[in-house]
């Protein structure tokens, strides 16, 4: 187990590296003039100049993509365009908000998902069980930003219950929760379905296995075999596929808080796009993809100590 | 032994005409969600003529009102009909979708066939290219590619292939690794024929179906893609009428008027339902998996 | 035959038999009476008649074996037997009486508690029998606890699944007690599905081909322990195998079944010696014997049939050797004749059978 841990924060860190590297090059896999790419067709003199000089564009590529490797290793992202602020500390103010939203719009997806799979499960065929699955492919094919949209529609305009714009102050917890809600249940929304079909396949899977039949056959109680020792197997690869899904989550916050004028990482690296900031953008990206294989790698490691079939290897017969 | 035994596991070329049809049929949710993408197809094909206005005739004495007699759906901001942009939509969400889906297939299959094939050190140095795009998630490389790229409708194609290559590379890859071991495969090298011929002719037509299961699957995705692309401003530009850009000119007036953001929403919707509902009950056909109680007694 | 069978070490050998514990209990006082039991499996096309007519007892103590192929319905009632069935099985006709009562008549939660307490079950395959997210030990004390065995002292119910652990033969039970099941082998895992049988003290234990995944020196043990059930507790054991050799040397009595009938049965002696049902002859003629080394394996020609293209009358008569034609027609009844029973036209005056009554089929 030990071994496999060190595998895989060495692969996380190839590819952090690889991508890395990526960005650095990406300007310049694209044919055509690094500044005009950046700046679009029509850009001026003057920051041309800021340009070439805050990307090195004079240098060779390799120095250029060299030190822009050196420079992320150490927390250094450049400086934006515009301002000329540090794109690290951009990026730090915007971070919690971004981190906040994913995890409780997880955290709501789980909470709501999670039982409606269950109870599913152990009313096979019936019309709650039928329903559930109309639910769940529904929320399935919502497409967030779509599930945002109509959320701010109903909620914020029609009904004004809650927020549409901004998230809160961070100082009064309570505000920003409720400039948490409509966000965070955008995101979940898709995922509910997802999670709970996971969790009813994979408890209906469990119970029809010989385990599941022996624990009725030496007459354990069906609440038990329920929510003890069904639910237990179910989670694990409920957890896995949560994780290879976590890259998603996080895209999808970014369409959230631009729907809901959040800030956070999202909103930062597109309004760079359209403002043609390109470190931000490079830096945000990067970031974001830090966080994604950081997430999918706990994921991972928490899914295979969850197994005991895994975390204890198994001894020879 | 008893019971006859459902088979699963069926491959395109044996696929008996009346055979499928049974198994739609008992497969309410997929008819219905081909029956949806029919009516989607044949709405996009037929845009021109079905709509009852040109996309960018504009009207400004009518704009943002709701659905009336002349405009069933209502208007834009800029009083364009909205039933006529939808329509028109439908063309630009499924003529970038699927040729860019197809697109991804077509390059996905090929990496995968020379890695799974040839293996060695080109195989492993794919799977690492592979597994490093995966961990983007796609709508940030999309971003990425934009960055620089510039945003249009062709260059949200290409970010969709991009973006979708590494999934079709990677399942490729596994298939033909499968396929590879299999006794036909060395019967033919055994008759002389060539690797390129064998991968070609032989095993390319055996790893279709769940490929294109994947492709039926990934369609809503990339439309969503697209209209989100083209909903933060990146993809598609206005004029153009991808539903993206209905939507974001419409959440700009949402206060005004909910129409466009309504419409266009549940056509999104929609349309994701049909294609996904139809990917499944085409995964079900071809690999059916037993998903109530299993039974433990075989009869 | 049977002294064949005798030589090659897989008789019915007396001295093994150890007498019943009581045995002045009365005859007729049957743990299990099964009768004219029928299962039918509903799927999406079909209806599929998996057992019919299925009638035999088990007394307490007793040890009766469950003799067929695979797909004679052997797995189909051990499963009716312990109210397990999947949810397009269902018992249409007959009945099972368990000390007693008709199963039929319990409710749910009476099945539960009956359900390991008093009749319990150990099944083929021992590596997927055990929860693999649970340790050994929490599944023996739920087990316990699930029939208020030590009323709620964990501890205690511990203690005692650590002292059963090592009865049926797990070197230190107080350690391995905290492991998971995969880090047991097979045979090991055999062996706590049968602890966790025996913690239980159940009347009747039905043994759903218990060795039929091991190799020959477990299975000795198995069976060993089987046998030490029933003399130590008076347990009964139902034995279901298609393995003859084994049923010989472990049964007192044994069934025959072929597509979903029973198709004889008798103490083991006498229907390993005299066998009575065509295909209790041709099943026992197919067991290799050293006594006839060099000869070809004798097999029965044909094959089974499948449940959804039974044959009309007799199941048997396409592959008998003495098959006539009135056994097309009518299903032979399960008779009794001379302490046992069989369903054969052959033994059946009434049946039109040529020649029908009491015979003695040749020896082989």
């Amino acid at each position: 187990m030990g071994k496999y841990i060190l595998k895989r924060l060495g692969l996380a860190g190839v590819v952090i590296v690889l991508t890395m590297f990526l960005l650095g090059l990406l300007v310049h896999l694209v044919p055509g003039d690094p500044v005009k790419i950046i700046l679009g067709p029509r850009a001026s003199e003057s920051l041309s100049r800021v340009v070439r000089a805050e990307m090195q564009l004079d240098e060779p590529v390799l120095v250029q993509v060299w030190s822009f490797v050196r420079g992320a290793a150490t927390g250094d992202l450049g400086r934006d365009f515009v301002s000329q602020l540090p794109v690290t500390s951009l990026i730090q103010q915007a971070f919690p908000h971004t981190v906040l939203l994913a995890v409780s719009g997880l955290g709501l997806a789980t909470l709501f998902g999670v039982p409606l799979g269950v109870y599913a499960a152990t009313r096979p065929n019936s019309w709650i069980d039928r329903l559930t699955a109309i639910l769940s492919v529904s929320l399935i094919t919502v497409p967030p930003f779509v599930a945002g949209v109509f959320l701010l529609l109903l909620f914020a305009v029609e009904l004004s219950l809650l927020p549409a714009i901004g998230a809160g102050e961070l100082g009064n917890t309570l505000d920003y929760l409720k400039h948490l809600v409509l966000p965070s249940t955008a995101l979940a929304v898709t995922w509910m379905g997802y999670i709970a079909r996971l969790v009813r396949t994979s408890m209906l899977e469990i119970l029809g296995a010989n385990y599941s039949r022996t624990a009725f056959a030496f007459g354990l109680p069906r609440r038990q075999i329920f929510y003890k020792y069904a639910l237990k197997n179910a989670i694990i690869p409920t957890i896995a596929v949560l994780g290879v899904g976590l890259g998603t989550l996080i895209a999808n916050a970014v369409f959230v808080e631009i729907i809901f004028s959040r800030p956070g990482l999202g909103a930062l690296i597109v309004d760079s796009i359209s403002t043609r900031n390109y470190p931000i953008v490079r830096g945000g990206i990067l970031v974001v993809v830090v966080i994604v294989v950081a997430a999918n790698l706990v994921a991972d490691l928490s899914y295979r100590l969850l197994d005991p079939r895994i975390r204890f290897e198994a001894e020879g017969s | 032994m008893g019971v006859v035994v459902q088979g699963g596991g069926r491959r395109i070329g044996h696929f008996a005409g009346r055979r499928l049809f049974r198994d739609m049929a008992t497969h309410p949710t997929g008819f219905f969600g081909l029956l949806i993408v029919v009516v989607l197809l044949a709405i996009a094909i037929s845009a021109p003529l079905l709509a009852p206005y040109d996309d960018a005739t504009q009207d400004i004495a009518r704009r943002l009102e709701g659905p009336s007699s002349s405009h069933p759906l209502g208007t834009d901001d800029l009083g364009r009909d909205l039933l006529s942009r939808i329509i028109i939509g439908s063309r630009v969400a499924l003529g970038v979708a699927i040729p860019a889906v197809l697109g991804a297939l077509l390059v996905g299959l090929v990496l995968g066939m020379v890695g799974g094939y040839l293996g060695g050190r080109v195989d492993y140095v794919l799977l690492v290219l592979i597994d490093t795009m995966l961990s983007f998630p796609a709508v940030i490389l999309a971003l990425a590619l934009l960055a620089v790229l510039g945003p249009s409708l062709r260059n949200v194609m290409l970010v969709i292939v991009v973006s979708f290559v590494p999934a079709y590379a990677r399942v490729a890859r596994a298939l033909v690794l499968a396929e590879k071991g299999k006794p036909y495969v060395e019967a033919e090298r055994s008759l002389g024929a060539r690797d390129w011929r064998i991968a070609t002719i032989h095993i390319m037509p055996n790893i279709l179906a769940p490929l294109l299961i994947l492709v039926a699957m990934d369609i809503p995705s990339a439309i969503a893609v697209e209209a989100g692309l083209s909903f933060l401003g990146l993809g598609v530009q206005p004029p153009t009428p991808s539903w993206g850009v209905i939507l974001a000119d419409g959440f700009e007036r949402v206060r005004d008027t909910p129409w466009p953001v309504l419409w266009t929403g549940l056509a999104l919707m929609t349309t994701t339902l049909g294609f996904t509902l139809l990917g499944e009950m085409l995964r079900d056909i071809v690999d059916p998996r037993v998903s109530e109680w299993r039974r433990w007694q075989r009869p | 035959m049977a002294a064949a069978m005798k030589r090659s070490g897989r008789a019915p050998d007396a001295s093994s038999k150890i007498p019943l514990p009581h045995p002045d209990q009365k005859e007729c006082e049957s743990l299990l009476v099964v009768q004219g039991l029928d299962v039918v499996y509903r799927t999406r096309e079909l209806r599929l008649r998996a057992l019919h007519d299925v009638s035999f007892d088990v007394r307490p103590g007793q040890i009766v074996g469950v003799v067929g192929e695979s797909g004679c319905g052997k797995s189909t009632l051990s499963a009716a037997l312990m109210r397990l069935l999947p949810p397009n099985g269902e018992i249409t006709s007959g009945s099972i009486r368990f000390q007693g009562r008709d199963l039929s008549t319990l409710t749910p939660e009476q099945i539960r508690q009956m359900r390991g307490r008093e009749m319990a079950m150990i099944f083929q395959d021992p590596l997927t029998s055990l929860n693999p997210t649970f340790t050994v030990g929490t599944q023996l004390i739920d087990v316990q606890a699930a029939h208020r065995q030590g009323h709620r002292d964990r501890a205690l119910l511990r203690d005692r699944a650590v002292k059963m652990l090592t009865h049926v033969g797990i070197p230190d039970a107080v350690e391995r007690i905290n492991d998971y099941p995969h880090q047991f082998s097979g045979g090991m895992r055999q062996r706590i599905m049968i602890a966790m049988t025996l913690i239980l003290e159940p009347q009747l234990l039905i043994a759903d081909e218990p060795t039929s995944a091991l190799d020959v020196t477990l299975e000795a043990q198995v069976l060993e322990l089987l046998r030490r059930l029933r003399a130590d507790k008076g347990t009964a054991i139902l034995f279901i195998s298609h393995d003859l050799g084994v049923v010989a040397q472990l049964c007192d009595r044994v069934v025959v079944m072929y597509a979903g009938r029973a198709v004889e049965d008798g103490d083991v002696e006498s229907l390993f010696e005299r066998p009575l049902h065509p295909y209790t002859k041709a099943l026992l003629e197919t067991v290799p014997s050293r006594e006839r080394r060099g000869e070809r394996l004798a097999t029965i020609p044909g094959r089974v049939p499948s449940l959804s293209a039974l044959p009309s009358g007799c199941k048997f008569a396409p592959r008998c050797s003495f098959v006539q034609e009135v056994n097309r027609g009518k299903e032979p009844r399960y008779l009794e004749v001379d302490g046992r029973h069989v369903r054969c036209n052959m033994y059946d005056p009434a049946s039109g059978y040529q020649g029908a009554g009491i015979q003695q089929l040749e020896n082989g």
